[in-house]
């Protein structure tokens, strides 16, 4: 096995980035396109070509009633939640990528400033007072966006070591909120309300429609192109700060700019599809072992790789069992043996 | 003369012994035994009780709400109106029920019942039981997971609360209201029977299995639940993918929360389910407890009316607002108008 990754490894390093990145994108649309023929309702490869041929070049599809019904699983339930699951994988992915990279330390998830915790908090509280799945999506947003803020206050108020503040104050305002979604447990009506709420702290894209895709969509994926376009400086910062102010570069506003977005994108992850773990933490380092640590094309990289390997995770949450899997659960579960592994080499990565 | 003053100081004696012995220095205690076969001696009259989560604390309150001396939840503002006052009274304890909750035991205390009623099933029970030893207050259990054990239940529970008359009327209404529904749903062939889906969580995509509890009133009430998939825990909630459903093709289903119920006529993949289209979506009516489900409790009696006419509308030969008054005077004892009945039941439209 560590043979063969051995002699996998370099050849894929030796490839250009381009090319490399060109087949994570179709090994992406390839799983995009499987899972659109997978569910729990049986519709054969046939006849979903058949719909879809019908939906984009007006061929004959099936008969009238067949035709709106398979459209409605296709387009309504399946395809939001592949997209959802892609943009999902994609956003903590490179969130994560971007962090490890600014924080120069491999074992920084997108949680590292709270932002989870306090989307939590939000979320739990939406399905207290907010009688729609909007509102309590709003609210979620708004937590985890106030939770950050409040980790670069704490930062701000001592000196030293600004990377080491900002994780304090990370941890202090994760805590904070954690405490604050207990508060908030505790007050729920344990018949239905508390059930709500661990069930979407678990994680899951069962609440993903077209709707809520549409809406969440584009924030997602400009966050995504602009921490993209950050990613020279990001290769400067995770030189370490002297070394980056030395270079002439303005490290705390590129830093602002980026926990900014970084924020935003996992915020709106946490939104729509509940807690999702160890993908921000992992996908980086699978990243860093195909390309190496360059992040002009480790965060594309980690971005594709994200999204291929949730809408995976997402066919298995929804075929394994009858009953759905939350997605939490199997990031986790998945995750935790893999890191393992991986946190062997995860130095390698570096050089 | 002194043998006058003897006579008197031993007619006083005797007359003092007498008032001793006629004032009891101690309740008097009798046994009793619960509905899991233990011997319990609690005192002769029972003034205060305190049940352990709101399913017994329900089934207390149907026999007499005055006995009650703490709350295991705060009381729905919603349905105020139709509880009886005697509730805002008393303290809010809290009790063993609902993933992991603890009642406050210091209150506990403080009330100090004089028997507490809980149920065989919680994973606490021995702490409970532990708890209630060390301050000697007798514990009995009552089982009420089914609706067929509430005639019992109710003999039972009105046993230890000494109200056997009114205990009698509310199991002997139970009795006859199962099977009333019964014997005309369980000779119902499979097939022909409504498919039904319970649909709970603010996605309507948390369910219960056919065999859970929790979704007992459809199996009573004569419909297919169409979930059965795998083992029914107690706690239920299962959570389930909407093509799933939509493989289930309901044709009429129940919703547990308001903010669903709101959204499923204009939901993606519900619209194309046969009891959207045919409107026979229904919210389960929640006042003032819940009748169909979460507590599960003695409201389900009326609750299995609803559900049996929900499905079977013309089938049964009774006007389901009488019959909701007359639950309402016999059970709560409250007497509503018919308007107010029908709005009860105009609620789930």
């Amino acid at each position: 096995m560590k043979r063969t990754a051995a002699r996998i490894l370099p050849t894929l390093r030796g490839n250009s980035p381009a090319s490399l990145l060109a087949g994570l994108g179709i090994v992406l649309a390839a799983c995009m396109a499987i899972s659109m023929t997978m569910g729990n309702y049986p519709i054969s490869y046939e006849e979903v070509g058949r719909v879809i041929s019908h939906h984009i070049f007006s061929t004959d599809g099936v008969d009238a009633a067949r035709q709106q019904l398979l459209s409605g699983v296709l387009f309504e339930i399946r395809a939001p939640r592949l997209i959802a699951a892609a943009l999902i994988g994609a956003a903590l992915s490179v969130s994560g990528a971007a962090y490890q990279a600014m924080f120069v330390n491999p074992l920084v998830s997108p949680g590292i400033l709270g932002v989870l915790p306090g989307a939590s908090f939000g979320a739990a509280l939406g399905l207290l007072v907010a009688d729609s799945t909007l509102g309590v999506q709003v609210m979620s947003f708004t937590g985890g966006v106030l939770a950050v803020g409040l980790a670069l206050l704490l930062a701000r108020f001592y000196d030293g070591d600004k990377v080491m503040m900002l994780i304090l104050g990370g941890i202090i305002s994760g805590s904070l909120f954690t405490s604050l979604l207990s508060i908030v447990k505790y007050t729920a009506d344990p018949t239905d309300q508390l059930p709500a709420i661990v069930y979407w702290l678990m994680g899951g894209l069962s609440l993903a429609d077209m709707n809520t895709v549409a809406a969440t969509a584009p924030p997602v994926l400009i966050g995504i192109a602009c921490i993209l376009l950050m990613s020279r400086h990001l290769n400067i910062l995770s030189l370490g700060d002297e070394e980056a102010k030395s270079l002439g570069v303005n490290v705390r506003l590129i830093r602002l700019c980026l926990i900014f977005l970084a924020t935003v994108v996992s915020a709106l992850t946490v939104a729509v599809g509940g807690l999702i773990g160890w993908v921000g933490l992992v996908i980086p380092h699978i990243g860093r072992m195909l390309v190496g640590p360059n992040n002009a094309i480790l965060l594309p990289a980690s971005a594709l790789i994200g999204a291929i390997y949730l809408v995976v995770v997402d066919d298995v949450a929804r075929m394994l069992l009858d009953v759905e899997i939350p997605l939490g659960i199997i990031t986790s579960l998945v995750g935790i043996p893999f890191f393992s592994l991986v946190l062997k080499n995860t130095r390698k990565g570096w050089n | 003369m002194p043998s006058r003053i003897i006579a008197r100081a031993a007619g006083a004696a005797l007359l003092l012994f007498i008032v001793i012995l006629g004032c009891p220095t101690q309740a008097k205690a009798r046994e009793i035994t619960d509905m899991v076969g233990r011997q319990v001696t609690i005192p002769d009259t029972i003034v205060k009780v305190y049940a352990a989560s709101p399913p017994e604390t329900m089934l207390v309150y149907a026999i007499d709400p005055t006995l009650l001396a703490g709350r295991n939840r705060p009381i729905s503002k919603k349905c105020r109106r139709y509880v009886h006052p005697y509730m805002a009274t008393i303290p809010e304890v809290g009790g063993y029920f609902g993933q992991g909750k603890t009642p406050n035991l210091e209150k506990l205390i403080e009330i100090r019942p004089d028997v507490v009623i809980g149920r065989k099933s919680n994973a606490r029970n021995d702490k409970l039981e532990a708890f209630l030893a060390e301050f000697k207050i007798p514990l009995t259990y009552i089982v009420i997971d089914e609706l067929r054990q509430y005639p019992e239940a109710f003999l039972v529970a009105g046993k230890i609360l000494g109200r056997p008359e009114r205990a009698k009327v509310l199991s002997e209404y139970t009795a006859k209201t199962l099977s009333r529904v019964v014997t005309k749903t369980s000779a119902m062939p499979e097939a022909e029977k409504v498919r039904v889906y319970y649909a709970e969580g603010p996605d309507g995509l948390s369910t219960e299995n056919s065999t859970s509890i929790h979704a007992e009133l459809i199996n009573l009430a004569g419909g297919h639940n169409v979930h059965r998939h795998g083992k029914a825990g107690r706690y239920g909630n299962e959570k389930i993918t909407l093509e799933k459903v939509m493989t289930y093709q309901p044709e009429v289903i129940f919703v547990d929360q308001p903010g669903f119920y709101k959204r499923i006529f204009s939901a993606p993949g519900w619209k194309t389910l046969p009891a959207v289209k045919n409107k026979r979506v229904y919210l389960t009516p929640k006042c003032p407890y819940n009748w169909f489900d979460r507590p599960p409790s003695f409201m389900r009696v009326l609750g299995l009316k609803w559900v049996a006419d929900t499905l079977y509308p013309g089938l049964f030969d009774w006007d389901l607002r009488e019959e909701t008054r007359e639950f309402f005077s016999i059970f709560l004892q409250q007497e509503i108008t018919t308007g107010e009945a029908e709005q009860l039941l105009g609620a789930s439209k």
